[in-house]
């Protein structure tokens, strides 16, 4: 009977990426594995494969240790809503990333900075522009014109002002 | 030597780089207050902003930062029992109850004393430790150094991990992370999927930034942060309630060179840091006083023991650093990245190939200390404003600025793609129990270590046996296997005994 079944799903996961990276990353991705560039990751990969078992085996001993017990055990509702708000701001932080390039930092920041003060709650429209307009003009002044680096224009604007 | 520290003394004591270590010292007292952000934060946040810098002025600041947020913890800690960084929770204990008894300023400005003299002490075992170190490490070969990272790196897999297995398994994935772009001898591809971009590797900055500061803010999420109400304090009519006597201080200096030297042996120590030191400077305080029943209860000891302890971490963790490339916490790993962007590689050539600017930062973080004496005390009056904004406004503010310094470095967006990768999986990192502070170190000493082992592996013909027959390399490995040991041997014990209780 598993004791800890987080654990236990942890270390088969990692047991299954270190037997894919073994038998499939390493060759194909850096070289055969007794080859001088594939030891480190093969031997690292190795270990880590052994305490993906150890790490298996102690789950099926062990039951949950007080650290690992989730926080806060609020109510199923609440963790719902939250688990909904992490989903959000990990969603505008991936798409704040890959649309930097194509609608440059001014645009992109300004979105995102809205987008992530409603998911967090803050409905004041006024604290929300005053915050979001202090923030993108004291970078910009900061990375543009006091350290010489320039912010991504993206290639919209570009394209618009070609 | 004098010529160097006369050169030092020249580089070193301007104005300009006055002025870095007082700002990183009045920034890392601001950030320093507000629960959530700690001083790993801000200085994994501000090294971007100082890469067109000069490396003294930068590594200064960031110092200085790391410094200063050690004691601003303190602030919100005595002021709302709400530690602003985890090292403060010990101060806490006393420090709230004497704000209770309407001696807030009291306790702000023991904490401002204790920290300082911490700090000082800390930065003197620097500057006298650090060159017989490194002139030691100077005589290791590639054995020695590949079992001394592996030494380090079983010590780190302690920190923050929920159990020895997974933070060994933390340190194993940074290592593995590390070998992602050029092979460092023969400078094959590796696990690089076709991408240009990830030849160099696997940028530092943003990496860190999202290990830990993104995943952070999305844990904070999580977990449903508590925003710090002020309570009304009470008044003291005394005058003598808001500041701290000569006679107190007097009182108190056994215990706070006590807790310092405590600190300072903590922050050399690869792996330890300063909760630790914190913990162990008020633990000993306590056991040594004459009236133990008066701790938690607003002893002014309480306070000192705890704050001198955490802030002499911080100069001595830059001892295995910058004498042997191996951080002694994760704000000196996070540190560490800002020398490697500088062009200084930490370890024992650096204190023979750029003497005069390590001795212009030693005495550059000494000054610093005496700043931190002046700096903190108008935000002492400012800190009940400062703590209580609430995070829904900040953290915004914080993941913009996670973009942001991601890109500025190499002023490329591959690198945001990469933090915001490495912000989500030091979300699931700390879910599972696992630990992204050891996995950023051993990323950070991976590729050393691999280069040392390849090289010492090399000399050997092939053959490990060169490991054992070495004097010192078979001693770094014995004291590895002996650390894995006792540290298995202490959990072990600690959870019999918590099952007993």
């Amino acid at each position: 009977m598993i004791q800890n079944a987080k654990d236990f799903k942890l270390g088969a996961g990692l047991a299954g990426f270190c037997l894919l990276a073994l038998v499939y990353l390493i060759p194909s991705q850096v070289g055969s594995l007794t080859d001088a560039d594939a030891m480190m990751p093969a031997l690292i990969t190795g270990f880590i494969l052994v305490l993906s078992l150890l790490l298996m085996l102690q789950a099926l001993r062990r039951p949950v240790a007080e650290a690992d017990q989730e926080h806060p055990p609020a109510g199923q509702a609440v963790r719902r809503s939250t688990k909904i708000t992490l989903a959000a701001a990990v969603a505008i932080m991936a798409a704040y990333a890959w649309l930097l390039d194509i609608a440059g930092f001014v645009l992109t920041s300004l979105v995102a900075m809205v987008a992530l003060f409603l998911i967090f709650g803050v409905r004041r429209w006024l604290t929300i522009a005053a915050i979001t307009v202090i923030t993108l003009a004291g970078l910009y002044v900061c990375f543009e014109l006091l350290l010489g680096a320039p912010l991504p224009v993206g290639t919209l604007l570009e394209r618009f002002l070609d | 030597m004098l010529d160097t520290l006369i050169q030092a003394a020249s580089q070193a004591l301007t104005l300009y780089n006055f002025f870095g270590a007082a700002l990183g010292i009045f920034l890392g007292s601001l950030l320093g207050a507000i629960p959530g952000l700690n001083g790993t934060m801000a200085i994994a946040l501000l090294i971007p902003v100082t890469y067109t810098w000069s490396p003294l002025f930068s590594i200064a600041m960031l110092v200085g930062c790391w410094k200063g947020s050690v004691y601003g913890g303190s602030i919100s800690a005595i002021l709302l029992n709400a530690p602003g960084t985890p090292e403060a929770a010990a101060t806490s204990l006393d420090g709230y109850p004497l704000a209770r008894q309407g001696k807030a300023g009291k306790a702000l400005k023991m904490a401002l004393y204790a920290s300082v003299i911490g700090a000082v002490f800390s930065d003197v075992m620097l500057m006298v430790a650090a060159p017989p170190i490194a002139a030691l490490a100077l005589m290791f070969g590639p054995a020695e150094l590949a079992m001394l990272i592996l030494f380090a790196l079983v010590v780190v897999a302690g920190t923050g991990a929920h159990s020895q297995v997974k933070g060994l398994i933390s340190t194993a994935l940074g290592m593995l992370l590390a070998t992602v772009g050029l092979d460092p001898i023969t400078t094959q591809q590796r696990f690089t999927f076709g991408s240009i971009d990830l030849d160099a590797g696997i940028e530092l900055l943003a990496m860190l930034i999202g290990l830990l500061v993104m995943s952070e803010v999305l844990v904070q999420m999580e977990e449903g942060w508590q925003e710090a109400h002020s309570e009304a304090m009470a008044r003291s009519a005394d005058p003598n309630a808001s500041r701290v006597t000569w006679r107190e201080l007097k009182a108190c200096l056994g215990t706070i060179f006590r807790s310092s030297l405590l600190g300072a042996f903590c922050g050399a120590l690869p792996g330890v840091g300063s909760i630790t030191a914190a913990f162990m400077g008020y633990d000993q305080a306590r056991r040594l006083a004459k009236n133990p029943e008066d701790y938690g209860k607003g002893e002014l000891k309480g306070v000192a023991a705890p704050e001198a302890a955490n802030n002499a971490v911080c100069g001595a963790a830059l001892i295995p650093l910058v004498t042997l490339g191996i951080p002694g916490a994760l704000s000196a790993a996070v540190i560490m990245g800002a020398f490697m962007i500088h062009g200084l590689a930490p370890g024992p050539m650096l204190m023979t190939e750029h003497p005069e600017t390590i001795y212009g930062l030693f005495m550059l973080l000494i000054l610093s200390d005496f700043f931190m004496l002046v700096i903190p005390l108008p935000l002492m009056k400012l800190g009940q404003w400062v703590i209580s904004v609430p995070r829904a406004y900040l953290f915004p503010v914080i993941l913009v600025l996670c973009v942001i310094g991601a890109y500025g470095t190499q002023q490329n967006l591959f690198d945001v793609k990469i933090m915001v990768f490495f912000g989500v999986l030091g979300y699931f990192l700390k879910k599972w129990g696992l630990s992204p502070a050891a996995l950023l170190i051993a990323f950070i000493l991976g590729p050393m270590a691999e280069v040392y082992l390849r090289q010492a592996l090399k000399i050997s013909g092939g053959s490990p046996m060169i490991f054992v027959t070495k004097p010192l390399a078979l001693g770094f490995l014995l004291a590895t296997v002996a650390m894995i040991a006792w540290t298995a041997y202490r959990r072990r014990r600690g959870k019999g005994a918590a099952a007993a209780h």
